[in-house]
């Protein structure tokens, strides 16, 4: 059947089914001459039983003999003949109307021999002309039909005239009826009349049981074409909407595009920025020689006017249509027919999309639906993809920034110091103390800058999500704070600070992080709790593991923090009174980085203090396992 | 012995003026150039004993291309470099090419220190 289909034409679907049903009922009729035949020859036997001799039964046996004979013949013709679908020979229609006539003839003699106008066979050719009626063309039918009428007629008359023998059954029929002129006309009428009406019903009735049939048949096939589509339009829109690149995703799309639609070639152009110029984005199944075409102006081309105004448009024939700005690249490729719909986005028309046919009208109303179709779920990926490359190009456009201020805002400070410490070793005249103490002073305070500013950029970096990247793995905590508590003994001892740290020499803690910072963090709390820690005064640094968390807790007992203060600790540039009195050196900014540390590290960090009296920090950290990783706090 | 000559290749006059006071005061002989290009004109001309060589000028990368061209020119490859950056430890580290045998003896990075700096030149100088 969907050989048939392809080959064009509802026509030849129209004949399809009939030609099929009339090979697979000759098989079947051939079939049923045999219970004929059989039927007739007992009949006869039966009809000589009660007529006895009245009944001419030689004939009657021979007719049924060579039904069967006949039949014989018909069914050894009728294996040479294969009912498939694709189609029926002349031969297969020849071999009816053989058959039908055949029977007609068989049937005509069988009613000659068994009384002919008498005989009740006739009415079996009402049987007979219903059956054609159902196998043969309606032509064919009333023709036959008219045969029969024909042949009944003539055999009536010529044995009503007595040009043939008439050949009653005797002891049948009270009085013969053949000779009575009334009689044979007036059944000749009603029997024409009756198969008239009866082959004129049949055949309306078949015709109309056969248009039923084929329109099952095209919506059955509509239908398995329309699910096809559907399916291969979800498939495609998978394929596509899986990936987010959009020069990937241009190019699945011309592909599941042409692929489906079984189209030499796709391509797809875009709308370039804000200017009206439609430039070539993706292509696929067209030469080389096709691509190096430029850029169309949309203003210039009604075409893509038309296109971008929302409508789908056919190009019947490329080789002579006026709108086409490169008819003749497009002939020499092979093309000659395109459909081209809209690529429409929520935030205007991104484009269009193009299809390339070899053959001549190609193009459906189906295919103008499905275009749009795919050109519909196409363009919401094409924004998607949009979308993505904007937020990638401003992740890449924070992150240039952030390096070129460190950069720039780093260099000249860098200088200040090179010009200080040249004037302050000397290098540029001996320097009176006043002198030397004031490059001093700038010298300090140039430190200062420079640490707030690296402090700085630690903190913007963070907040704009560009440390989210920072490589994570398994780090010993224990042999970072061990490595940090180091550093700080010097300093303690020369401020004769009590600096102790309690932890087992050979403990770890391992948790998921990156060292750097990490050391930055204990590095900053460590500071603060000596910092602020008059002379002789005690801080202990403690570490420990307990249900899955390590917990590193730094006590001091300095300063300590007023209770109102608490609260704003970790904010930028925040610090407490007392701590701004007692010492004047301090960005504000150590705290916020620790806790954006801490944060990074899925932990959390809590301060307890009271003034005068010392303030204890404590960070919690989950500690490392080697199942999945936890989802990031962020 | 004659007086050692260094050229200093750097575009940021301040950084020149504090360095040619550190060299002076210990006895060098000081030559600038603003940018790679006049710097190996320069050499060409007067040959220093040692190169401080700024990374990034006017043209990013000017101090390396330049380095190249001075390790091409046999005449001037045996001129030891002294590279000072403000790169290292930062994203455009990454981009500088170590797959090259440069004449390059040290990187220093801004800012300098002088002490060190004399330290370093001293020893390029033996």
């Amino acid at each position: 059947m969907e050989r048939a289909f392809a080959e064009g034409g509802f026509q030849q679907l129209q004949q399809m089914p009939v030609e099929y049903e009339l090979c697979v009922s000759l098989h079947w009729l051939s079939k049923l001459r045999w219970i004929a035949g059989a039927g007739v020859l007992a009949g006869t036997w039966i009809a000589q039983r009660v007529f006895e001799s009245g009944i001419q039964a030689l004939p009657l046996y021979a007719i049924g003999v060579s039904i069967l004979a006949y039949n014989l013949l018909f069914s050894r013709w009728l294996t040479q003949i294969q009912c498939d679908l694709t189609g029926i020979s002349a031969r297969t229609r020849t071999l009816a109307r053989v058959q039908v006539a055949a029977d007609w003839l068989a049937m005509t003699t069988l009613v000659h021999y068994s009384g002919g106008i008498e005989s009740p066979v006739i009415l079996y050719f009402f049987f007979h002309t219903t059956l054609s009626a159902i196998l043969l063309s309606p032509g064919d039918a009333y023709r036959f039909t008219l045969l029969a009428i024909g042949l009944v007629g003539a055999t009536a008359g010529l044995e009503l005239l007595g040009i043939i023998p008439h050949h009653g059954i005797e002891g049948f029929l009270p009085v013969p009826l053949y000779n009575s002129g009334h009689y044979v006309a007036g059944l000749l009428f009603f029997f024409s009349s009756t198969a008239l009406v009866v082959v004129y019903l049949a055949t309306r009735t078949t015709r109309r049981l056969r248009e039923r049939e084929a329109e099952m048949v095209r919506l059955g096939q509509e239908l398995h074409r329309t699910l096809d589509r559907l399916g291969v339009l979800y498939d495609s829109s998978q394929v596509v909407s899986a990936t987010l690149e959009l020069q990937e995703v241009l190019d699945r799309l011309t592909r599941s595009t042409a692929e489906a639609m079984d189209v030499k070639g796709c391509s797809i152009r875009l709308l370039h920025g804000t200017s009206t110029e439609l430039c070539l984005a993706s292509t696929y199944g067209l030469s080389e020689a096709y691509l190096q075409k430029g850029c169309v102006l949309a203003d210039q081309n009604p075409l893509a006017q038309q296109v971008l105004q929302g409508e789908v448009v056919v190009v019947p024939d490329v080789a002579t249509d006026p709108r086409l700005q490169y008819a003749a690249e497009a002939s020499a490729e092979g093309i000659r027919t395109t459909l081209t719909a809209p690529l429409i986005g929520k935030s205007g028309p991104l484009g269009i999309i193009r299809v390339y046919c070899s053959r001549a009208a190609c193009f459906t109303d189906e295919d103008t639906r499905f275009l749009r179709a795919m050109a519909n779920q196409g363009s919401i990926a094409i924004e998607n993809a949009m979308a993505y490359e904007a937020i990638q190009n401003l992740e890449e456009a924070k992150r240039k920034f952030v390096l070129l201020v460190t950069h720039e805002l780093r260099s000249p400070i860098g200088v200040v110091h090179s010009l200080l410490k040249t004037l302050s070793g000397g290098y540029a005249g001996d320097l009176s103390d006043v002198q030397a103490d004031m490059v001093q002073r700038a010298l300090r305070r140039n430190e200062f800058l420079q640490t707030l500013i690296d402090d700085l950029l630690d903190v913007a970096a963070s907040k704009a999500g560009l440390r989210r990247s920072t490589a994570m793995q398994p780090i010993d905590l224990a042999m970072v704070v061990r490595r940090v508590f180091a550093r700080y003994t010097i300093t303690a001892a020369e401020k004769g600070i009590d600096l102790q740290l309690d932890a087992a020499e050979d403990s770890s803690a391992i948790v998921n992080g990156n060292e750097e910072e990490l050391d930055r963090a204990v590095a900053n709390l460590l500071s603060n709790a000596v910092k602020y820690t008059p002379e002789g005064g005690m801080v202990r640094v403690s570490l420990k593991c307990q249900s899955g968390t390590a917990r590193l807790a730094i006590r001091d007992s300095g300063i300590g923090i007023p209770e109102q203060a608490i609260p704003r600790l970790f904010e930028e540039f925040y610090r407490a009174p007392n701590a701004r009195e007692q010492v004047k050196q301090g960005t504000g900014l150590g705290l916020v980085i620790t806790k954006e540390i801490v944060s990074r590290h899925n932990g959390t960090i809590r301060v307890s203090s009271e003034v005068e009296k010392g303030t204890t920090f404590t960070v919690i950290l989950p500690l490392f396992s080697a199942g999945p990783p936890a989802v990031p706090v962020r | 012995m004659a007086q050692k000559r260094i050229l200093i290749v750097d575009d940021d006059p301040d950084l020149v003026l504090a360095t040619r006071l550190v060299l002076e005061s210990a006895g060098y002989a000081v030559d600038e150039a603003s940018d790679g290009e006049s710097g190996l004109a320069h050499m060409r001309q007067i040959r220093p004993d040692l190169v401080l060589m700024d990374v990034m000028m006017a043209q990013p990368l000017d101090g390396y291309y330049t380095t190249q061209q001075i390790a091409d020119d046999p005449a001037l490859s045996q001129i030891p470099i002294v590279m000072v950056s403000s790169i290292t430890g930062s994203e455009y580290a990454a981009r500088f090419p170590t797959n090259q045998l440069l004449s390059i003896r040290e990187f220093v990075s801004k800012p300098i220190d002088p002490e060190q700096l004399l330290e370093k030149i001293k020893r390029y100088l033996k």
